[in-house]
C-alpha cells in the first residue's frame, strides 16, 4: 500500500480479472450441493444474502437457487467442465467471468461511500462480515459483500466498470480516496 | 470589545453570541458589521435596518417578523452570478465574514402597475384570465416584471451536493426538550438514532429559557444531553438539518446545510480552518434519506402573529421572536415596547425587554381581567397591563411610531368603546401557537382543531410515527420533557430494543421571578383566541390587515372569497393565495382559515386546514440533483474495445445506455465519406464491427428448446445442434416486440440474442414467462451480454482474415455452414464464432470473454491489415442491413406491426401444439386488413435526393389538407453500393403497390417523388451470405 493510501480513510482498488461461474440449481436437492461442494471445494451458502470462502473460491448466494462461483481467472473452465460432470437433472452453469469487473473497496469511511450509493442498509449489524446483496449502486447494479475490517468487494457489471470508478472517486472524494491499479495475485 | 456604535440595538451583554469575533458583511450594497454566533436576521436588527424588502403586491416596506423557518418578509439572496443562493430567510442564515445579501422584493407590483395594484383584488389572476378577452396579456408583461422574490444563478453551480442513504431505528426530528429527551431514552436503549435539528445548535426553546434546570442555566442542560448523545456510539447528531419531508413507508428526507454557514465557495480552494472558508471538495448541502423504522416528531411550534390594520409595519414582531433576539444575540431594536397578546406566555416578551432595560408602554391583553404568575410578574417589574384591550391599528410609515389601542367585547369581537393612541416604536404580539404538524400531516394525519390549544393538532398518526412536545399542543416544560423521554423510549421499544431501561430522571425545574420564585415553571392561564382585531371600520374599509405577509394576502381579500361564493378552504387558498408563498403560510394559514370560517359561518374545525405538502422549507434543486449531475448523470455503457474506437476518433451513437461507434471519420472526410468508404469495404473486402452490445442470454435446462418455441414465432424444437435460427418475439396482442438469432449450443443449452435496447426487457419478459405462467418448465434464463465481446468481420474477405488467427474450427462453407456455431480458439483466446450476418455478406461473429476483447480485436485488425480490414459504424451497419432490407426492431416497427406487415410471414410456424406468445391474436380482423401498413422499399426518382426519415408519403403532390396519409418513411439511406439512395418505409397495402409513384413531401414544400419496390435492394437471392 502507498503512502498516500495509509493517509486516505478510502481505498479502492481495480483488481484482476476474476473467473466467475454462475450456478443455478435446487438447493433441497442433494446431489445438486453434493456435487457443487466436490467441484468447487465449498457448499452452497443457503442462508440468503451470504458467502462463503474456501481455498481460492468464493460462493455468492444471489438468489433462493442462484450462486456465484468467483475465483482465479484461469481455472473457471476445468470447474466448469467439472460440475457439469457431476451435476445431473435440472441446472445451471454460466461461465459469466467476463461480465463481473471486481473492485476493493476499504476503509473506515467504505460504508459511508456505499451509503451514498445504495439505498440498502449497510450497517454492520444486519450486513456483517460474511454478508452479501445485489443492489442498486449508483444508476447501476453491484454485488457488494462485507469482509472483516471495513472491507468491501464490488462486483459490477464490466460495462459499468468505468461509471462506478467515476462514481466512487466523487463520492469518496470528502474522505480521501486513493486508487490503486489492478493486483496481480 | 465595546459594543460598535455601528450596531445601535446591540446590547452590552447577553446573547449566545462572541462579541470579541466581529464579522463584515453587506446588505443591499450597505456594508454593516454583526458578530460570530449572529443570523442575519439578528445582525440586521443590531445594525437598525427596520426595512429588509418590500412586499409582494403592495410594495409596503417589511421588517423582520420571526426568527426561523416562519419569517415572511426577509426572504435574501446571497452572493451573485453562479453561486448565489435565492429565497433564504435571512432567520435561518448564520453570518459569516464576508457575507452578501440582497433583500428579494423588486419594489412589488406597485412599483410597475402604479397606483392600479392597489386595486389588485383577491382572484385577480383569475379574473383577468376570463374577461374581457385580452386583459390578461395587458397584465401579464407588467406582472412578470414585478413578480417573484429575486434572481436566478446566471451559470451552473460551482458547488457539489450529494446524498446519504440512512436506515435508524428512531428518527427524531427537532430537538428541543421533547426531541432531546427522546433521543437520550432511545439512544439510552441501544437504538440506531438519528437526532435532526434545523439549527445550529440542538436545544430549542432551551437555549434562551429563563428556567433552570437541575440548579443549572436550561442551556447547560442541553449541552449535556448532547455530549451524552455525542458518546453513545448508534446516535447520528445533525445539526442545521431540516426533516422537510414525510413519505410513505416511514421514508423522510432531511436537508443538511454543511458549508452554507462558512461562506459561498465561488472557487476551487482548500479548507482554511484559520478563516473558516469551506473546503471545495466537501458537499455543501447533503440530502439524507432515511428509512426510520419508529419516527418522533418533535417539531415545535410557531408562533401565530395578530391580524389588525397595518400589522406589517417595520417593527411589528412576533413576542416569541423579540425574546429570541434579546436573549439568543442580545439585540434589543427599539426603544418603547407595547405588547399586544391573549396569552400569559407572551408577557415573557415584555418581561425580557424589561431586563434588557428598555421602556415598555403597557402589555395589552385581550383577556378582560388576567391573572397569570407571568402577568403578576410584569407588574411587579412595573409594566401596565392593560386589560380587555386589543391593538386595533399599528400607525407609522417605515416604522412603528405608536398604535391604536381600544377596549373589545368578552369574545372580542366587537369595539366596546373608542379607541387610544400609545406611544411606542416595537409592537410585538401573540396570538397563541400553531404546532408544527406539518411532517405529522405530510405522513397522512388529519389534523383536528382543538378549540382548548386553539389550534391545529396532529390527528391519528397513519404511520410509525408519534408527536410530543409543542407539536402535540404540550406546552410546558416539564411535560414536553417527560412526554419526549416516553416517546423516545416507546420507540426504541417498537424498533428494536430498550427492556428493562431505568426511567428518564426529569430534571429539576426552577423559575426566580422579581414576584416569586417557584420550584417549577409559572402555571398559565387560559388563552383567548384571537385571529382578527376589529376596527372602527369594516374589514373591507379599514387599513389592509394582514393575514400572509409575504404575498399580501389581507382579511379583506379572504372575505371577498367567501362572498364569491368560495366555501373550501383548499379553492380560497387558491383564489387568494393565502400560504403560497415560499413560507407556505407557516404564520398566516390558521388566522386565514378563522377568518374564513366567521365569514362562511361555521367553526374553524369544519372549515379544516390546507394540506402541507413537502419542502418543510425550500430545498436547492442542487441538494435533490446530487452527484447526479454532467458525467454521472446516467451511467455510459463501454464495450471492452472503447479505448480503441475512443483513439480513433469515432463519432458515437448512443444506444440505450451504450457508447457505440456510429462511423469513423479519416481527417478531412464528411460523415456521408466515412460511411460510404466503410459500407465499400464491407462490400468488397472486409470490415470489422463492435457488436458487443447486443442483448445475449443463455438458456439452460431440460424444457430450453419448450419455452424457446413458446416465445418465439418460429419452431426451435427441431433446431440442430451447432445451428442457429432468426427468431420474432411478440407481445400478447401479436405485435414485434423484438427479434434476434438463437443458437443451439448443447442438448440443453441455448444462446438467445437480442437488439441492443431491448435486452433488460426481453431478459425481464422471458423470466415473467418462467416465472410466473409456466413454472412447471424447467430451464433457468442467465443473462451474458456483459460477459462476452463481439467482434464481427463481415465482407467477400472475411474468413480470409479469420482463417489467420482462428485455431480449432474448419471454416470452410461445407464445415461451417451459413447460420451455424463453432467454437475455437481466436489469438489465442477460446471464442464462439457465429456465421451469422446483419451485413448480407459473409459474416463471422467472433465472441470471447470481455477481459480479452481488445486483444482479439487487435489480432484481428492485424490479420485483416493486408486486406485492408476497414473498422464500421452503426451508421453503416444500418446502411447495409437497408440495402438487404433487413428490418431494426423500433426504428422500421413502432409496437404495432405483425410480423406480416414487416413481410416476415415466413417466421411464423402457425399450428404449433402449445402456440406461441401472440399466436392468437394474428387472427384479429384488424390484422388482417388488406389496407394494413406494410414493409415496402421506396427508390426515389432522384437517385441523389435521400428522403428524410420519418416523411410522410403521399399519393399525389395535388395536396389539399386534410392529405389522405399513405405511409411513412422508416429507414433512408444513400448506398454507396448502389450509388443511389433508398428508403424503407411502411406503406399502407403496400405489398400490393409495387411499382406505384409516391410521394413524400419535405417541409419547404417541395417532394420527393419514389417508387415503390421490393424492400431487398442488393443480393436477392441472398448468396452472398452463404458464400
Amino acid at each position: 500500500m502507498s503512502e498516500q493510501a495509509n493517509a486516505a480513510a478510502v481505498t479502492f482498488r481495480r483488481e484482476a480479472t476474476k473467473g466467475c461461474l454462475n450456478l443455478r440449481g435446487d438447493p433441497a436437492d442433494a446431489g445438486f450441493q453434493q456435487g457443487v461442494a466436490a467441484a468447487l471445494g465449498l457448499n452452497p451458502p443457503l442462508p440468503p444474502c451470504t458467502f462463503h470462502q474456501a481455498g481460492d473460491a468464493t460462493l455468492y448466494w444471489l438468489a433462493p437457487d442462484e450462486w456465484l462461483a468467483m475465483m482465479p481467472d484461469g481455472v473457471q473452465s476445468e470447474r466448469e467442465e467439472e460440475l457439469r460432470r457431476v451435476l445431473h437433472g435440472h441446472f445451471s452453469v454460466v461461465d459469466v467471468s467476463g461480465a463481473y469487473q471486481l473492485f476493493r473497496l476499504a476503509g473506515p469511511d467504505a460504508q459511508k461511500v456505499l451509503q451514498k450509493s445504495s439505498p440498502y442498509d449497510f450497517h454492520p449489524h444486519p450486513f456483517a462480515p460474511g454478508s452479501c446483496v445485489q443492489t442498486v449502486f449508483g444508476k447501476t447494479t453491484a454485488l457488494v459483500a462485507r469482509h472483516p475490517s471495513d472491507v468491501f468487494d464490488l462486483l459490477v457489471r464490466t460495462s459499468y466498470a468505468d461509471y462506478v470508478h467515476r462514481w466512487v472517486a466523487a463520492a469518496a472524494e470528502e474522505y480521501g480516496l486513493a486508487t490503486e491499479a489492478a493486483s496481480h495475485p | 470589545m465595546a459594543v460598535s456604535p455601528s450596531q445601535p440595538w446591540r446590547l452590552a451583554v447577553g446573547g449566545r453570541i462572541d462579541r470579541t469575533k466581529p464579522l463584515r458583511f453587506t446588505f443591499d450594497g450597505r456594508s454593516l458589521q454583526g458578530f460570530a454566533g449572529d443570523t442575519l436576521a439578528s445582525a440586521l436588527l443590531a445594525n437598525g435596518v427596520d426595512v429588509v424588502g418590500r412586499s409582494f403586491k403592495y410594495g409596503r416596506p417589511r421588517g423582520i417578523v420571526g426568527q426561523g423557518a416562519e419569517e415572511p418578509n426577509a426572504i435574501v439572496r446571497l452572493g451573485t452570478g453562479a453561486a448565489s443562493v435565492p429565497n433564504l430567510r435571512a432567520t435561518q442564515v448564520q453570518l459569516y465574514e464576508g457575507l452578501a445579501a440582497h433583500s428579494n422584493a423588486k419594489g412589488g407590483f406597485k412599483r410597475y402597475a402604479g397606483a392600479a395594484a392597489g386595486l389588485l383584488p383577491a382572484g385577480f389572476y383569475y379574473k383577468t384570465f376570463m374577461a374581457p378577452k385580452g386583459l390578461w396579456m395587458f397584465w401579464e408583461r407588467r406582472l412578470r416584471h414585478a413578480a417573484g422574490f429575486g434572481e436566478a444563478p446566471d451559470g451552473p453551480d460551482p458547488d457539489c451536493y450529494d446524498k446519504l442513504n440512512q436506515h435508524c431505528d428512531v428518527l427524531v426530528a427537532g430537538g428541543g426538550p421533547a426531541g432531546l429527551a427522546a433521543a437520550l431514552t432511545a439512544g439510552r436503549a441501544g437504538a440506531r438514532v438519528i437526532l435532526a435539528d434545523e439549527r445550529a445548535e440542538f436545544g430549542g426553546s432551551l437555549l434562551a429559557s429563563k428556567l433552570r434546570l437541575n440548579g443549572g442555566a436550561a442551556a447547560d442542560w442541553a449541552a449535556q444531553a448532547v455530549a451524552e448523545l455525542g458518546a453513545l456510539g448508534e446516535v447520528t447528531l445533525l445539526r442545521r438539518s431540516t426533516v422537510f419531508g414525510y413519505y410513505d413507508h416511514n421514508f423522510l428526507t432531511i436537508l443538511e446545510r454543511r458549508t452554507d454557514h462558512l461562506g459561498l465557495v465561488a472557487a476551487p480552494q482548500e479548507g482554511d480552518p484559520a478563516t473558516g472558508a469551506a473546503p471545495m471538495k466537501k458537499a455543501r448541502q447533503r440530502l439524507h434519506r432515511v428509512r426510520a423504522k419508529q419516527v418522533v416528531l418533535a417539531t415545535g411550534a410557531l408562533e401565530r402573529p395578530l391580524v389588525f390594520a397595518n400589522n406589517d409595519l417595520p417593527g411589528v414582531m412576533l413576542a416569541s421572536a423579540l425574546s429570541t433576539y434579546v436573549n439568543g444575540y442580545g439585540v434589543a431594536p427599539g426603544r418603547r415596547l407595547l405588547l399586544c397578546t391573549a396569552n400569559d406566555h407572551a408577557y415573557h416578551a415584555a418581561l425580557d425587554w424589561r431586563r434588557a432595560g428598555r421602556e415598555v408602554a403597557a402589555v395589552v391583553d385581550v383577556r378582560p381581567n388576567p391573572q397569570g404568575a407571568l402577568v403578576k410578574e410584569a407588574l411587579a417589574s412595573g409594566i401596565e397591563v392593560i386589560g380587555g384591550h386589543g391593538l386595533i391599528e399599528a400607525l407609522g410609515g417605515r416604522r412603528v411610531q405608536g398604535a391604536l389601542i381600544a377596549p373589545l367585547d368578552a369574545a372580542g369581537l366587537r369595539l366596546a368603546g373608542p379607541g387610544q393612541r400609545m406611544d411606542c416604536d416595537l409592537i410585538a404580539c401573540s396570538g397563541g401557537w400553531s404546532p408544527a404538524i406539518h411532517l405529522s400531516s405530510q405522513a397522512g394525519a388529519k389534523p383536528h382543531w382543538s378549540p382548548d390549544a386553539s389550534a391545529f393538532l396532529p390527528g391519528t398518526p397513519r404511520q410509525a410515527n408519534r408527536s410530543v412536545g409543542a407539536a402535540a399542543g404540550t406546552w410546558a416544560l416539564a411535560d414536553c420533557l417527560r412526554d419526549g423521554a416516553q416517546a423516545g423510549a416507546e420507540a426504541a421499544a417498537l424498533a428494536c430494543c430498550g427492556d428493562g431501561l431505568p426511567p428518564f430522571q426529569e430534571p429539576r425545574i426552577a423559575w426566580r421571578g422579581t414576584a416569586s420564585a417557584l420550584a417549577n415553571e409559572p402555571p398559565e392561564e387560559p388563552q383567548q383566541a384571537l385571529f382578527l382585531a376589529p376596527h372602527p371600520k369594516p374589514v373591507s374599509r379599514a387599513p389592509k390587515q394582514f393575514v400572509d405577509l409575504q404575498l399580501d394576502v389581507t382579511a379583506a381579500d379572504i372575505e371577498l372569497a367567501a362572498r364569491e361564493g368560495y366555501e373550501s378552504v383548499e379553492h380560497v387558498k387558491r383564489y387568494t393565495a393565502l400560504g403560497f408563498g415560499t413560507d407556505q403560510g407557516k404564520l398566516g394559514n390558521v388566522n386565514g382559515v378563522a377568518i374564513l370560517a366567521r365569514a362562511l359561518g361555521q367553526d374553524i374545525g369544519a372549515t379544516g386546514t390546507t394540506v402541507f405538502r413537502p419542502p418543510y422549507t425550500p430545498v436547492t434543486f442542487g441538494a435533490i440533483a446530487g452527484r447526479e449531475q454532467g458525467e454521472l448523470l446516467d451511467p455510459e455503457r463501454r464495450t471492452a474495445m472503447h479505448g480503441w474506437h475512443e483513439a480513433q476518433g469515432a463519432a458515437w451513437e448512443n444506444v440505450g445506455r451504450w457508447k457505440r461507434p456510429w462511423h469513423y471519420p479519416k481527417p478531412g472526410e464528411t460523415m456521408r465519406q466515412a460511411v460510404d468508404r466503410e459500407c465499400l469495404a464491407v462490400r468488397n473486402g472486409v470490415g470489422i464491427l463492435d457488436a458487443s452490445t447486443l442483448g445475449k442470454i443463455d438458456i439452460q435446462g431440460p424444457d430450453a428448446a419448450v419455452f424457446l418455441d413458446r416465445i418465439y414465432t418460429g419452431g426451435f424444437l427441431k433446431l440442430g445442434l451447432g445451428r442457429c435460427r432468426y427468431g420474432l418475439m411478440l407481445k400478447e396482442n401479436g405485435t414485434i416486440f423484438d427479434d434476434g438469432v438463437t443458437a443451439r449450443l448443447a442438448e440443453r443449452r441455448y444462446l438467445l440474442h437480442t437488439t441492443t435496447g431491448n435486452a433488460e426487457a426481453v431478459f425481464a419478459w422471458l423470466e415473467l414467462w418462467r416465472q410466473t405462467e409456466w413454472p412447471e418448465l424447467q430451464v433457468y434464463c442467465t443473462s451474458v451480454t456483459d460477459h462476452w465481446a463481439t467482434a464481427a468481420l463481415a465482407g467477400p474477405r472475411a474468413r480470409a482474415v479469420l482463417q489467420k488467427v482462428c485455431r480449432g474450427i474448419d471454416l470452410s462453407a461445407t464445415a461451417f455452414p451459413f447460420m451455424a456455431v463453432r467454437c475455437g480458439q481466436v489469438a489465442g483466446v477460446p471464442a464462439r464464432v457465429l456465421r451469422i450476418s446483419f451485413s448480407g455478406e459473409l459474416s463471422f461473429e467472433v465472441n470471447v470473454p470481455a477481459h480479452q476483447g481488445q486483444r482479439v480485436w487487435d489480432a484481428l485488425l492485424e490479420a485483416g491489415a493486408e486486406c485492408g480490414i476497414t473498422p464500421y459504424g452503426t451508421e453503416a451497419m444500418h446502411v447495409l442491413r437497408a440495402e438487404k432490407g433487413f428490418i431494426i426492431v423500433g426504428q422500421d416497427t413502432d409496437g404495432s406491426m405483425t410480423p406480416d406487415d414487416m413481410g416476415l410471414g415466413w417466421a411464423v410456424r402457425p399450428n404449433k401444439v402449445f402456440g406461441f406468445l401472440g399466436d392468437r391474436s394474428l387472427s384479429l380482423a384488424d390484422h388482417q386488413r388488406e389496407d394494413r401498413l406494410q414493409l415496402v422499399g421506396l427508390k426515389p426518382l432522384d437517385a441523389r435526393s435521400v428522403i428524410p426519415e420519418g416523411a410522410q408519403i403521399l399519393s399525389t403532390t395535388d395536396v389539399r389538407p386534410p392529405a389522405a396519409m399513405q405511409g411513412h418513411v422508416t429507414s433512408s439511406y444513400f448506398s454507396a453500393v448502389l450509388n443511389r439512395s433508398i428508403a424503407l418505409a411502411m406503406l399502407k397495402g403496400g405489398r400490393r403497390r409495387m411499382g406505384e409513384t409516391v410521394h413524400c413531401p419535405l417541409t419547404g414544400g417541395q417532394f420527393i417523388a419514389a417508387q415503390v419496390v421490393n424492400p431487398v435492394f442488393y443480393d436477392p437471392d441472398g448468396e452472398r451470405q452463404r458464400a
